[in-house]
């Protein structure tokens, strides 16, 4: 079985020859290649080259050519600001006052900003497609906002503001979404985390959750033409995770907070599930520490499939040693295996 | 019987105040607290109603049982009750200390750090905000500037976390005596991570930061 049937049984609930691995490089990318973060992420050639460096490296079961969260904000007009060791965050907002967002433009996704990243796609898909399953993100609706116009500004218009405001920008966001996921499944990507941290149990209620994004995702999904896995970020979902299979997701990445066995048992068959390792403490783990986590979510995670082992964000921090990774990736070869 | 009447009251405006704010009611909550104000003093309705309310939430937040918009409608409207209720009240008794307050180098995400800053400032703290991605050097000037006990560091993201250390460094070059205390995801997904960069403590919620000032002042002496 090569990756991508492994991973295709995991979707589709059968039994694979043993639990795919997703290792989540993003900046480690720059690393690998010994470049700095922005140098790395001005070429997708860089980026496709490091992706495919690092599965023949390590052996795990997809390639992740996805760019960072905040270009999704700089297509819209926002700055970026890069780190020597994380990811690039979203700088000044696009969305200053709540006038703005009449004006706000909509990108398409050929605009010159998601050129790269839709090129590295393409890059990896050239290489391996139908081999190694390509995996990319994009951001909810109901989450991009909190780049656009910062987090307090985006609750106070949720909870306190004006609701034609509210809808017109989830319209715009809703819209871009769309047309950004098509686009990357497009360019050669096989799968898209959806990645709405701002509909976890951590940041929103149920009934919040009901009221402004239930309907709005499950309405996006439906237009994407490709499967997604619900993502929170490392938030938890275990508020709404009856509602998730509704949405049309494939998939959930679940937290590290939650407990995988009983995830499995809430979805069934209706969602995959990914996760659950902590990626803040895996910047300070021992090859032992990753083992037994490993182990752990192997033990509560890998019974009668439909599960994926990875981190519970989407990305591995830049301080995670190779030796770790590796661990990761042997633990699973050992004792991952379905009989 | 009076005090048994008056007794019954404060616990069910207390009750109904802590329902509006976990179903993030701002307006709610606020009918509640001027129907409360009516017929309860207001040194009842705070100590009584809001103060208790606050500690239940919090304790509601610790068991994962809330979400950060309630949380911060919670904030918004303690900020604006205790506004309204300490000049009513001759004799209580605010924390006397001075903090501040902003994102580490990097991080612009201040939605913590405006919750955080709304519950100190209720509590009696004095708070000087210095905004988002602020330089460690920066806290550190300011906090001399300010003369204040405290510093609190917010961070969402590991990488900026980690340049907290930085802080606590310059608080030991400097052998100076103010606490460092940290906040924000990274620290809630590791536990250690706060003692690993030098902080004398870190606040799992904003209402968890009023409990630490008092125990770090209390502990100073």
């Amino acid at each position: 079985m090569n990756s991508f049937e492994r991973v295709v049984a995991a979707l589709t609930h059968k039994i694979p020859d043993k639990v795919p691995v997703f290792l989540f490089f993003t900046v480690h990318g720059a690393r690998e290649l010994g470049i700095s973060l922005r140098e790395y992420f001005s070429k997708a050639e860089y980026v496709a080259d490091a992706q495919l460096k690092l599965v023949k490296k390590f052996g795990h079961d997809c390639v992740y050519p996805f760019f960072y969260a905040a270009k999704e904000a700089q297509a819209f007009g926002c700055s970026v600001v890069f780190y020597e060791d994380g990811p690039p965050n979203s700088g000044d907002p696009v969305i200053a006052s709540y006038e703005d967002i009449d004006d706000l433009d909509v990108p398409r996704p050929d605009s010159p900003v998601l050129e790269e990243p839709l090129k590295a796609i393409e890059l990896v898909a050239e290489k391996v497609k139908g081999e190694i399953p390509i995996i990319s993100a994009v951001i909810a609706p109901f989450s991009l906002p909190v780049m656009l116009m910062g987090f307090t500004k985006w609750i106070e218009l949720l909870l306190f503001g004006d609701k034609n405001t509210r809808n017109k920008l989830l319209r715009k966001t809703k819209k871009f979404c769309v047309a950004w996921a098509n686009a990357q499944f497009k360019a050669g990507a096989d799968a898209l985390g959806y990645f709405d941290p701002l509909a976890t149990a951590d940041i929103i209620t149920r009934d919040e959750f009901l009221r402004y994004d239930f309907r709005l995702t499950k309405d996006t999904i439906r237009k994407l033409k490709g499967p997604v896995a619900y993502a929170g970020a490392g938030g938890s979902f275990n508020s709404i995770i009856d509602l998730l299979p509704e949405t049309g997701a494939a998939g959930i990445v679940v937290s590290s907070k939650d407990d995988l066995t009983d995830v499995k048992k809430k979805v069934g068959d209706r969602l995959v599930v990914m996760g659950n390792l902590n990626n803040i403490e895996m910047a300070r783990w021992t090859v032992a520490d990753a083992r037994k986590a490993v182990r752990e979510c192997l033990g509560k995670g890998a019974q009668d499939g439909g599960f994926i082992l990875s981190d519970q964000h989407g990305e591995i921090p830049y301080y995670v040693g190779d030796d770790v990774l590796a661990a990761i990736v042997e633990t699973v070869e050992k004792y991952g295996r379905y009989e | 019987m009076t005090i048994a009447v008056l007794k019954m009251n404060a616990e069910s405006y207390r009750e109904d105040f802590l329902n509006s704010l976990l179903g993030a009611e701002y307006y709610g909550a606020k009918k509640i607290l001027r129907s409360a104000l009516k017929e309860l003093s207001a040194e009842d309705v705070l100590l009584k109603v809001v103060t208790p309310a606050l500690n239940l939430l919090g304790e509601k937040w610790a068991e994962k049982e809330i979400a950060l918009t309630q949380l911060y409608v919670a904030s918004r409207i303690t900020e604006d009750a205790i506004s309204k209720l300490l000049p009513l009240i001759r004799e209580y008794p605010p924390l006397k200390y001075k903090a501040v307050i902003g994102t580490i180098s990097g991080d612009y995400h201040a939605l913590g750090k405006d919750v955080v800053i709304r519950f100190l400032r209720a509590a009696g703290v004095e708070v000087k905000d210095l905004g988002v991605s602020v330089e460690p050097e920066v806290f550190v000037e300011k906090a001399v500037e300010e003369k204040a006990d405290l510093i609190f560091v917010s961070a969402l993201m590991l990488h900026t976390a980690l340049r907290i250390a930085d802080i606590a460094k310059i608080l030991r070059r400097k052998k100076l005596s103010v606490k460092l205390v940290v906040g924000g995801a990274p620290f809630n997904f590791d536990k250690n991570l706060h003692k690993k960069l030098g902080a004398h403590a870190m606040v799992r919620n904003a209402l968890d930061g009023i409990n630490i000032v008092k125990k770090l002042m209390e502990g100073n002496g």
